[in-house]
């Protein structure tokens, strides 16, 4: 229940929001769900789809399209929901990202990965830590922290 | 080894507060002398183990207090209230010593604590020489060393070969009867039938009870040339004279028949002059010291109760709720199935979990009792700064509270009583010229009502100045000049923020930190506080809380396709009423009573699809009211409840979920909040 984040490992896992590909850094991730029934919560804004049951655990599901700028989208056989843990004032927090595809786990060393170019993609470059490829696609490294770091001010702010 | 350290640092705590409550105890009966044995047994065990685990400076501090403690013990001196609080405050300064390496300002502050410690035990022995006119006994190395007697008991049975080289058994008991006044038993109870005598054997042993000032070292010399052809028992009987108390002795001497006794460890402090008319009381001294083995700290301890890192038993009620939840889809598919065997085994299942249930919710409370000790220091303590005769009555103590609830209760609990004495309770002349008894009374009563316990602070003090409260809300706008209040509605002002009555900031309440935060802490825990008063008679704060934090009772509520919990504590009523009567942003009418309300349908779904016939919720919270309009009702629900997470600590409305049979979510409604943004 209690998942922490494990550091310092080269592994990256790569999932698919629209046309990019995305990695996190493994030590992040600790489940994928296939989709399911997420609550509501009600006056909370767009990219907070709700909250669901994860083993007896109320965890928040965040929408990763809306959430990194990308048009919202029906959901497929291949959407999935990736559970993340970032630590957030220095203790671990869990959450969920609806994704369109799971990918698999690629290695990166520290030289493979660029610095961000400013502006050069549709979203805040901000939460990206670097750049890497995979048979010449490149691969936005996101940094979960930074991600949801303004989450729990942005969700007071953001209704409506 | 740290684990150990740990757990003696536990123990120590332990110790602690069996201090303080038995200190809080002597000082209404300072003549009570069982309480004084365990309260020199507990500092005895506590210098002990601090030895032991490398605490040096508490162990030679304790050891102090010790010596302190044994002038009372041998009733040299009856406690006196300055002891009592010297004690209280050492043992504070005890905490600050539980340091594994101490540096040097440790050092000298345990230093400090020893030369305070021994200041009192000075007064005392003086106070002990004022009394005693002929006390003519120059002390010896410095004030705390003077004369004293023990009583021993000896017992001396010579093999008999001893006179086969030259000892004179007599020669012996003659010294012993140098040291000091003796009661000599000669037996004779090995002799033979004078046939089988052989002239040149001993059959004679001795058992003596002897007073002296000697320590068993100088006792135990006037054997050493006999040791190997003797067997010699010293034993201590009483730290005074008791030879001429023949019970005493009779029962040593029964003692002794019966059981092995234990050791008694003596401590190196000189002991009392002689009280030989105390006879009673000697009685006393006798059998508590006879008794140690049976009844030592050690024992009662470890019978009854087990420590188990809460953490543990936070873990254990998080799996159980989980096992409800898998219980009660278990129920669900076994309803849809409907296979008999199977429907055996998920009433029985449901049947454990729910014990399971009742039993973890049971092991996760504890008793106000062991807070209790906490309002009786606060009372002794201000009593003393505010030169306020205050009692304390407590009634319910063994009610028993989730232990997070109590965490956060001592608090507000103790700003409460902390008002009553500084602010509620008059000085002794005042309250004689009211005709009221010279001490106040502070009562705390807690009892349990269904799923909530209620917890009473009165005290029998000057009762609230209304006009006074008015008069400075006013001052302060919080009411404006036309405001009509009722006398409940005044006092409930002191609840407000930014409010103190106190003209003058004493330095024990007024700090700012004032009654609102009370009523504040107590709403986080869906609690309520009430508040009644008569002037010159009382002033009673009632709180009323959940039993649990965990576990709610709520209704479960149908609004669209999602599910909410409201509170029960909080509900009024529910009506009926017709969706097309309500507009947004309108009061509605109940019975006479026009209150806003939220229609949770158009708020949360806005799809204008709200059924025709909606339900009114309506909740109440400091006499608001405020309705809550959902699509569907469906039952009473003991919720479970999770927390959000911090990820939503932004979210207003909801202060939770609780997971629905289903596996589905229900949001729990904090209602303080809803009202706050809707009204």
């Amino acid at each position: 229940m209690a998942a922490e984040v494990i550091q310092g490992l080269y592994s990256y896992f790569t999932f698919r929001i629209g046309n990019e590909l995305l990695a996190v850094n493994i030590g992040h991730i600790t489940k994928i769900l296939e989709m399911t029934e997420i609550t509501k919560v009600p006056n909370s804004p767009r990219y907070f789809k709700g909250i669901i049951n994860l083993f007896g655990e109320v965890l928040p599901v965040f929408d990763g399209r809306l959430k990194l700028g990308f048009p919202e989208a029906e959901r497929t056989r291949n959407t999935c929901i990736l559970i993340f843990v970032f630590e957030l004032d220095g203790q671990p927090a869990s959450s969920g990202l609806v994704v369109d595809s799971v990918g698999k786990v690629v290695i990166f060393d520290a030289e493979q990965l660029r610095p961000v170019q400013q502006n050069g993609k549709g979203f805040n470059s901000e939460y990206i830590d670097g750049i890497a490829s995979i048979n010449n696609e490149s691969v936005i490294i996101l940094n979960l922290e930074k991600v949801f770091a303004e989450d729990e001010i942005s969700l007071k702010n953001a209704v409506d | 080894m740290n684990s150990f350290v740990e757990k003696f640092k536990d123990e120590v705590k332990d110790y602690c507060e069996r201090l303080e409550s038995n200190l809080l105890l002597l000082e209404h009966e300072p003549e009570n002398h069982q309480v004084i044995e365990e309260v020199f047994r507990i500092m005895h065990s506590m210098k002990g183990s601090g030895g032991m685990f490398g605490f040096d400076l508490l162990s030679d501090v304790t050891h102090d207090l010790e010596s302190l403690y044994d002038i009372f013990r041998s009733k040299k001196r009856q406690i006196d209230s300055e002891a009592i609080s010297f004690t209280l405050k050492s043992i504070d300064g005890l905490h600050q010593l539980m340091v594994e390496s101490p540096t040097s300002d440790d050092a000298r502050f345990a230093e400090k604590m020893k030369s305070e410690t021994r200041m009192q035990i000075a007064r005392l022995n003086a106070e002990i020489h004022s009394d005693e006119q002929e006390d003519i006994h120059a002390t010896r190395n410095s004030v705390l060393s003077n004369l004293n007697q023990n009583t021993w008991y000896i017992s001396f049975v010579p093999y008999e070969n001893i006179l086969k080289n030259g000892t004179n058994p007599l020669y012996l008991i003659d010294e012993l009867n140098a040291f000091g006044e003796c009661n000599i038993q000669v037996s004779f109870d090995r002799l033979p039938a004078l046939v089988a005598m052989n002239p040149e054997n001993c059959y004679v042993s001795w058992s003596l009870f002897i007073a002296t000032a000697e320590n068993i070292e100088t006792l135990r010399d006037v054997f050493i040339f006999v040791s190997d052809q003797a067997e010699i028992l010293i034993e201590k009987v009483s730290s005074q004279n008791v030879l001429h108390d023949e019970t005493i002795l009779a029962n040593f001497l029964n003692t002794k028949l019966n059981e092995e006794i234990w050791e008694i460890i003596e401590s190196e402090m000189p002991e009392a002059d002689l009280l030989q008319d105390e006879k009673e009381e000697d009685t006393v001294t006798l059998k508590s010291s006879v008794e140690i083995p049976k009844n030592s700290a050690f024992a009662q301890t470890t019978v009854d109760s087990i420590r188990v890192d809460s953490k543990k038993i936070d873990q254990y009620m998080n799996l159980v709720s989980e096992l409800i939840t898998a219980q009660s889809r278990l129920e669900l598919i076994t309803s849809m199935l409907n296979h008999p065997d199977l429907e055996l085994i998920a009433e029985n299942f449901g049947k454990l979990s729910r014990q399971l249930r009742d039993n973890a919710f049971d092991m996760s409370l504890i008793p106000l009792q062991s807070v209790a000790v906490r309002f009786n220091r606060l009372v002794h303590d201000l009593s003393k700064s505010l030169e306020k005769e205050v009692v304390l009555i407590t009634e319910g103590m063994e009610t028993e509270l989730d232990k997070n609830i109590i965490e956060k209760l001592i608090e507000p609990l103790l700003h409460i009583i902390r008002n009553s004495i500084d602010h509620g309770i008059e000085n002794r002349n005042d309250r004689l010229i009211k005709q009221k008894e010279a001490f106040g009374t502070v009562k705390i009563k807690a009892s349990t009502t269904g799923s909530s316990v209620l917890i009473e602070v009165e005290d029998d003090g000057a009762g609230l100045d209304l006009t006074q409260i008015k008069k400075k809300a006013i001052q302060k706008g919080i009411i404006n000049d036309h405001s009509n209040l009722t006398d409940e509605e005044i006092a409930r002002l002191i609840l407000e923020p930014g409010f103190t009555t106190a003209e003058l900031v004493t330095d024990v309440s007024g700090r700012g930190v004032g009654m609102d935060v009370v009523k504040k802490r107590i709403q986080e825990m869906r609690g309520v506080i009430e508040l009644s008063t008569v002037k010159d008679r009382f002033t009673r704060i009632s709180i009323k809380l959940p039993l649990s934090l965990s576990i709610i009772d709520g209704l479960l509520t149908m609004v669209g396709d999602g599910y909410y919990v409201i509170p029960s504590s909080t509900i009024k009523k529910i009506h009926f009423i017709k969706s097309k009567s309500l507009k947004r942003d309108q009061l509605i009418e109940i019975e006479g009573a026009e209150f806003p309300c939220l229609n949770m349908h158009d708020e949360f779904i806005g799809d204008g699809n709200a059924p025709e016939e909606q339900l009114v919720v309506i909740i109440g919270l400091d006499n608001l009211l405020f309705g809550l309009v959902v699509d569907e009702v469906i039952h009473e629900y003991q919720a479970v409840i999770k927390p959000l997470g911090r990820l939503m600590k932004g979210l207003d409305l909801f202060s939770g979920a609780s997971i629905l049979g289903t596996g589905q979510l229900a949001l729990l409604i904090d209602t303080n909040k809803v009202i706050k943004k809707y009204m």
